[in-house]
């Protein structure tokens, strides 16, 4: 009886230090996060991987805070529509929203997103030593803000990569481009190998369906990289029937045409990955998050086998995109609210997060052991540190001006029109800039 | 006021209304009016209202120009007459083939014949598309059917050495893929109507004209059609108004393009209000569409000599 009763107290004195250990592993910062129990938060998310993993965790947020939290995902173009209608209408449904780096002005300028520092200054609602903003880089959390305002809180930084089949460019001798010619020239080298039997992939594809979110993104990050706007957003001019608007609108649809797969003339990002993941093709430009899509091993017949490298470019960088949390101004629960966003940014989380979803905005994940054993391989983190420093351009104005959606739309129906052989590329680059100057811009075309 | 009742062969009998009568009628009526003012009034107001405005999501508060979006729609942009025009041809055609397909079909299996050995295996087969979401048909024809590498019918044009049918390419193959998809999708609908008419046809009418030697294809033009006229009308009006405000399949299948070749109204009024969030410039658009849509219908009603048998 007494080595039981021993028994018992050890086990009870056991698990008494591992709750004191995991208390002291948890460092959540000197607030009190249970000031706000009971208030319950709406959340609205874009549905993608890194949502998916927040959702997972929002029980723990709950334990801690004992804030109720409703956690609602929808696709992106259904997720910034619900907010926009719930923003102007003033109804303060949703608390707390993630907004993309391209709604950011769309959503700030009407005041519709909640100024984030005099949250971050309060010292009952921020333990600012321990959430450290300081771990974000210049540039990324630039891209949270809106003319001197702090609006949201990035925890992705995202930008394209090229990621290109390494057992093809291996047995053919060929070495990654970097700049846009060079992959022109490697896009002809990889379709002469194919129409030689020696490979069966397609060169290249970029996406060639019409819209703000698809064509017409890759589009004008194309032509960013490239050093080249279709649109003077700062001045309302467009540059779309230039010199160099045509001769860009030529390399991008000549590129796609010449060296895409068969039917490839209407795709998005969604036909790109699959046809990448099937292996039909050497080479795609996609985004860095995309990479657990290509090296989920269940689904992909190249994991394992993808090369990323920056995107070819010259004369310009690529535009930084990054997702964040930012507070609905029309919010009940503001100062609740502040608490969930600098729980979904903080960097315990961000940093147990990472491994699962590659991107994160925060600098000092990436030298995590965890997070280096979760990467494809070295020279993915390598070329993301390296767009960090060198690639990214977080002040890329269509980005960040709200009328970028009507205007890429516009424009990249015209890349679409080239792709299906309706319009000359010339016609096309006319009728783009007829259209955007009937929506005010002026022709810089005489 | 007066109630009658009354039929040709009973004698008319006039009841006057009591105050009991009058509270009964127009508490059982309102419920049902409200409906109707909440659920269609309401919305219509507030969009013509609304048409009035600038009124952008992304710049509120809205600005009133009065006719301003109407007269930049029907005069100064031809993206929207492009659509309004498509919408309206793209209905006409596919509706009328349906109706000519949905026709041949019902007379076939009007056949006593045919309905005696077969009609539990065409009643099934007509009720599946009925069954199945049309943005479910939308992506098994766009990626199962028309898709270049893996569609079925690519499969079988590169088996005897056809060129493929791309729906990104060219300026007819968008529509051309659409409207087979509409039809084969909308026929059953048009097939049914026009089955139960055929159906309800007396049958000594045939018996008179078999007796009278009348060929298959005369029955069918002169005795079939002139007495299901009426209910072709109705199919066809049904269907076309449907037709009109069509935007699943297309907004799946090729999303408006290639260009602006496949954008119909609706997909405009979408792109503008939810895309472009112009609110008040989507609203006026619908707003001018609304007004074709029943000028039309109303029109080919009056052609018909429907209205008058509708309103006596």
């Amino acid at each position: 009886m007494k080595k039981l009763s021993t028994i018992v107290l050890l086990i009870i004195g056991l698990l008494l230090v591992s709750q004191v250990v995991s208390a002291a592993e948890a460092n959540w910062g000197s607030i009190d996060w249970m000031q706000f129990k009971g208030t319950q938060l709406n959340v609205l998310a874009t549905s993608m991987p890194v949502a998916e993993v927040y959702k997972s965790k929002i029980a723990e947020f709950e334990k801690l805070t004992g804030i109720k939290v409703n956690f609602e995902l929808l696709n992106d173009v259904d997720r910034r529509k619900k907010q926009l209608v719930d923003y102007a209408s003033g109804m303060g449904e949703y608390d707390v929203g993630n907004v993309g780096f391209s709604n950011r002005e769309e959503f700030a300028q009407p005041g519709y997103l909640e100024p984030l520092q005099p949250y971050l200054d309060d010292s009952k609602l921020t333990d600012k030593t321990w959430y450290n903003l300081d771990d974000y880089p210049k540039d990324v959390l630039a891209a949270g803000t809106s003319g001197d305002k702090l609006v949201m809180i990035p925890f992705t930084a995202e930008y394209f990569l090229l990621w290109y089949n390494k057992d093809i460019f291996t047995q053919l001798g060929l070495t990654p481009p970097k700049t846009s010619a060079d992959l022109k020239d490697v896009a002809a080298k990889l379709d002469q190998a194919r129409k030689d039997g020696k490979i069966e992939q397609y060169a290249f594809i970029d996406r060639t369906m019409s819209g703000a979110s698809e064509g017409g993104w890759n589009l004008f990050c194309t032509a960013h990289r490239m050093g080249f706007d279709f649109v003077d957003f700062k001045n309302m001019v467009s540059n779309a029937n230039t010199p160099k608007g045509i001769e860009i609108m030529r390399y991008y649809t000549d590129l796609c045409k010449q060296y895409g797969p068969p039917g490839s003339a209407n795709w998005t990002w969604t036909d790109i990955g699959a046809a990448f993941t099937q292996g039909k093709l050497a080479m795609a430009v996609g985004g860095n998050a995309s990479y657990a899509y290509l090296e989920d091993k269940t689904n992909s017949k190249v994991a394992g086998k993808v090369g990323y490298v920056p995107p070819p470019m010259e004369n310009g960088k690529d535009p930084l995109w990054i997702w964040g949390w930012a507070i609905n101004a029309k919010s009940k629960n503001k100062e609740a609210s502040w608490l969930l966003v600098q729980w979904l940014t903080s960097p315990n989380l961000i940093a147990e997060m990472a491994p699962l979803y590659g991107c994160p905005a925060r600098k000092s994940v990436y030298s995590l052991p965890e997070y280096i054993k979760a990467m494809p391989s070295q020279e993915f983190i390598n070329s993301q540190l390296w767009m960090m420093e060198n690639g990214i351009d977080p002040y890329t104005q269509f980005v960040l001006t709200p009328k970028y959606g009507e205007v890429a739309d516009l424009v990249s129906k015209e890349m679409n029109a080239v792709m299906a052989g309706i319009k000359t590329t010339e016609q096309a680059c006319q009728d783009a800039d007829a259209a955007l100057v009937k929506i005010g811009f002026k022709s810089s075309t005489p | 006021m007066v109630l009658k009742h009354g039929g040709l062969s009973t004698p008319m009998i006039i009841h006057r209304i009591t105050r009991d009568d009058r509270h009964f009628i127009i508490w059982s009526v309102l419920p049902s009016l409200l409906s109707v003012v909440l659920v269609g009034g309401v919305p219509v107001l507030y969009t013509f209202l609304l048409s009035l405005k600038d009124y952008q999501l992304i710049d509120p508060p809205g600005v009133f120009i009065g006719l301003g979006n109407y007269a930049d729609l029907l005069f100064n942009n031809p993206r929207y007459l492009h659509a309004l025009l498509f919408t309206i041809f793209f209905a006409g055609v596919a509706v009328g083939m349906e109706i000519v397909v949905g026709f041949f079909v019902a007379y076939v299996l009007a056949d006593e014949e045919v309905t005696s050995r077969y009609s539990s295996i065409i009643r099934t087969l007509i009720l599946i598309p009925f069954v199945v979401a049309p943005v479910v048909v939308s992506y098994t024809y766009k990626t199962l059917i028309y898709d270049v590498t893996f569609g079925y019918l690519n499969y079988f044009l590169k088996l005897i050495h056809l060129p493929v049918f791309d729906l990104s390419r060219g300026m007819y193959n968008a529509p051309i893929g659409i409207l087979l998809m509409e039809i084969v999708l909308r026929t059953p609908f048009v097939t049914l109507i026009l089955y139960a008419g055929i159906s309800s046809i007396d049958a000594s009418i045939f018996d008179a004209g078999a007796i009278d030697g009348v060929s298959w294809w005369k029955r069918m033009y002169l005795l079939t059609l002139p007495n299901i006229k009426s209910i072709i009308v109705v199919a066809f009006a049904f269907r076309f108004m449907d037709a009109l405000k069509m935007f699943d399949e297309i907004y799946v299948v090729t999303g408006g393009g290639p260009g602006y070749v496949t954008e119909n109204a609706s997909i405009f009024a979408v792109r503008y209000g939810f895309e472009y969030f112009r609110m008040g410039y989507a609203a006026a658009s619908s707003f001018i569409f609304l007004m074709v849509v029943l000028v039309l219908i109303l029109s080919f009603l009056r052609w018909s000599k429907f209205a008058g048998g509708i309103s006596e």
